[in-house]
């Protein structure tokens, strides 16, 4: 299956699967480390198990202009013309936390999926991926440290 | 409003706020000027590949090589855990020192560019931007006038030590401050979201495995090509994604290069807005031209000595401001007394004159030189008229002499005494443009007393009295 069609297929089933199944609730925080700069931005999102875009669920950082630098967030979520919508928040300072909640299908989860954090800072080097842990009851509750900006990502799934 | 009204009160008012960001932009101005001590520049014609092969043989772990506005090259990678960022030399690519955007603290920065206070702090900046636009314009045209054209502009300046300061410094920094404005107009424009620099979304590609392994950067054509002057950036694939790509951002786009093939995956090209942007980033900071830096944090830091001046010349002129008492009104007035004054100094002359007539049982009304016209009352009219700058009208009565020829219908004695400071030749008693006036029926009668045509008086109001009771005398 080609990768455009992954994405619709993997998009569709995000947003149809909740409506039609059970969901849970995750909550996902992100402690930043203090790598003295300017507050980050943070793109919280979720790949499926062949890695396409599955859904956005938050970007801290309200600038467009500086999107780019979440590059394989703003690369993989180009198409999804809703990925802002409702999602968005202030950037987040250096050693500060952030913490974001989202509702999940129960098919998302044990199935492959995986939680990834792109971040940037100004005058500082963009690091897309900065974190990537599969979406799993196993991984939750456990920080998951991060390359640069990020000290650990911990979830909680309820 | 007029110009100087503009100039006075935006001068005032945003020239405050625009002293913190001349003060923070003066500050701002070090780091390009450290950046191109602290490194090497790489030669401008080195090959993007050559210097990448020679990176990644002594830094195995680079991830991003950078090429800063100042020439020198800085690679991003990790050593072990830990993330690091360095100088290299384009020579060896050998790790030098350690790299760090800006020596100063970030609040600096940021208070320049949103008074920290976030977006409306941006937008503040924005307007104090367009202020200072607005007042390098106005003042322009309040120098031109002042020094009486473009073929003055250079000349000597006159007056008040303050107007001097100002004047002097305002005219070699006008033109520069007015650059910075618009050019930080239009990067907070981008900021704000008002400009798109994007060409649109990056292309979604992927390298496709030839080769077990992929082509080393030497061999990639692409960067084979590309001079070292024109790159921005360069990100090496992950060595754990096969599917990953390099990408390469250059002053004239971005490209996308499949790790494997070497091919050129994707490309786009900068957009127009994105090359002026590049231009007003240059222009504003002086980034890439350390000695373009050193002028700008120069002209950023004359805001204060222009502020101070521009604040005592205001104060000087709202204290000399003269409110004339026993003013009667200009019907039932036998002398009329006219005034031209930029300053304000020449309304002391004035109110002594006016005193000593009134003292002497005249109704006396004095006004500026443009409210200038006779009644049936009158029998005598005074014009007090002094210079601003090289011998130019004030502002407020420069169209004042096209008043008075076409006024007045009345035969009545005038008497006019020009001030001026220096050497300066004093503004209204142009004997060509006054002859005119005093052509017979053209207008009033002229009537030169010695004081009228050639008296120069010091623009303080100390010395006035004398001469000043030796002209009304006549009239005692």
């Amino acid at each position: 299956m080609s990768r455009p069609l992954l994405t619709i297929v993997a998009f569709a089933s995000a947003l149809a699967l909740p409506s039609l199944a059970h969901s849970r609730q995750v909550t996902l925080i992100t402690q930043l480390e203090n790598y003295g700069g300017d507050g980050a931005y943070l793109a919280v999102y979720l790949t499926d198990a062949k890695g396409a875009y599955a859904r956005t669920l938050w970007v801290a950082g309200g600038k467009a202009k500086y999107y780019k630098h979440l590059a394989d967030w703003n690369r993989l979520s180009a198409r999804d013309a809703k990925r802002l919508d409702g999602v968005t928040g202030a950037s987040v300072g250096a050693g500060r936390s952030l913490e974001v909640t989202a509702d999940l299908a129960d098919a998302l989860i044990d199935a492959g999926y995986e939680i990834r954090i792109d971040a940037a800072a100004e005058d500082m080097r963009d690091s897309p991926s900065e974190i990537r842990v599969p979406l799993s009851t196993q991984n939750a509750a456990k920080p998951h440290p991060g390359k640069r900006y990020i000290q650990n990502l911990t979830y909680q799934l309820r | 409003m007029g110009w100087k009204a503009i100039h006075r009160w935006l001068g005032l008012v945003a020239g405050s706020l625009a002293l913190v960001l001349g003060i923070t932009g003066a500050l701002l101005a070090i780091d390009p000027v450290q950046q191109a001590r602290q490194a090497p520049a790489a030669p401008a014609d080195l090959p993007v590949a050559t210097l990448a092969e020679r990176v990644q043989r002594a830094i195995p772990g680079v991830e991003e090589i950078r090429r800063l506005p100042s020439g020198a090259i800085v690679a991003y990678g990790f050593a072990g855990d830990q993330p690091q960022a360095s100088y290299v030399d384009p020579g060896d690519g050998r790790a030098l020192a350690a790299y760090r955007p800006s020596q100063l603290p970030r609040w600096v920065k940021n208070l320049h560019r949103s008074l920290l206070l976030g977006d409306a702090g941006r937008w503040g900046a924005a307007g104090i931007a367009l202020a200072m636009a607005l007042i390098s314009f106005s003042g322009l045209v309040l120098l031109l006038r002042r020094m009486g054209g473009w073929r003055h502009l250079a000349g000597r300046v006159r007056g008040p030590l303050a107007q001097r300061l100002h004047v002097l410094v305002g005219r070699v920094v006008l033109a520069v401050l007015c650059l910075s404005s618009l050019t930080a107009l239009f990067m907070s424009a981008t900021t704000l979201g008002l400009v798109q620099l994007d060409a649109g979304s990056e292309p979604d590609v992927v390298s496709v495995a030839g080769s077990a392994t992929g082509l080393p950067v030497a061999q990639l054509p692409v960067l084979q090509g590309l001079a070292v002057q024109d790159l921005r950036k360069l990100n090496f694939p992950n060595a754990a994604d096969p599917e990953d790509v390099w990408k390469v951002a250059t002053r004239q786009g971005q490209g996308w290069i499949d790790r494997y093939s070497g091919a050129t995956l994707a490309w786009q090209d900068a957009t127009m807005a994105q090359h002026l942007y590049d231009w007003a980033v240059v222009l504003h900071t002086g980034e890439s031209a350390w000695p373009w830096a050193v002028v700008l944090g120069l002209v950023a830091a004359s805001i204060v000595p222009l502020w101070l001046s521009g604040l005592l010349i205001w104060w000087r002129t709202r204290r000399e401001a003269v409110r004339i008492t026993a003013n009667s009104p200009l019907a039932q007035a036998d002398v009329l007394v006219f005034v031209a004054s930029e300053g304000g100094s020449t309304w002391g002359f004035a109110q002594t004159l006016h005193d000593a007539l009134v003292q002497c049982g005249h109704r006396v009304h004095t006004s500026g030189l443009e409210n200038f016209q006779t009644a049936p009352a009158t029998r005598q009219v005074f014009v007090l008229a002094a210079t601003y700058g090289e011998g130019q009208a004030p502002a407020h009565a420069g169209q004042a002499l096209e008043r008075i020829a076409s006024h007045t219908r009345r035969v009545v004695p005038v008497a006019v005494l020009g001030l001026a400071t220096g050497n300066t030749r004093p503004f209204a008693p142009s004997p060509r443009r006054w002859s005119r006036l005093c052509a017979p029926g053209a207008g009033p009668r002229c009537c030169r007393s010695n004081a009228s045509t050639s008296s120069r008086a010091s623009s303080s109001s100390g010395g006035a009295k004398p001469s000043l009771r030796h002209l009304t005398s006549p009239w005692c």
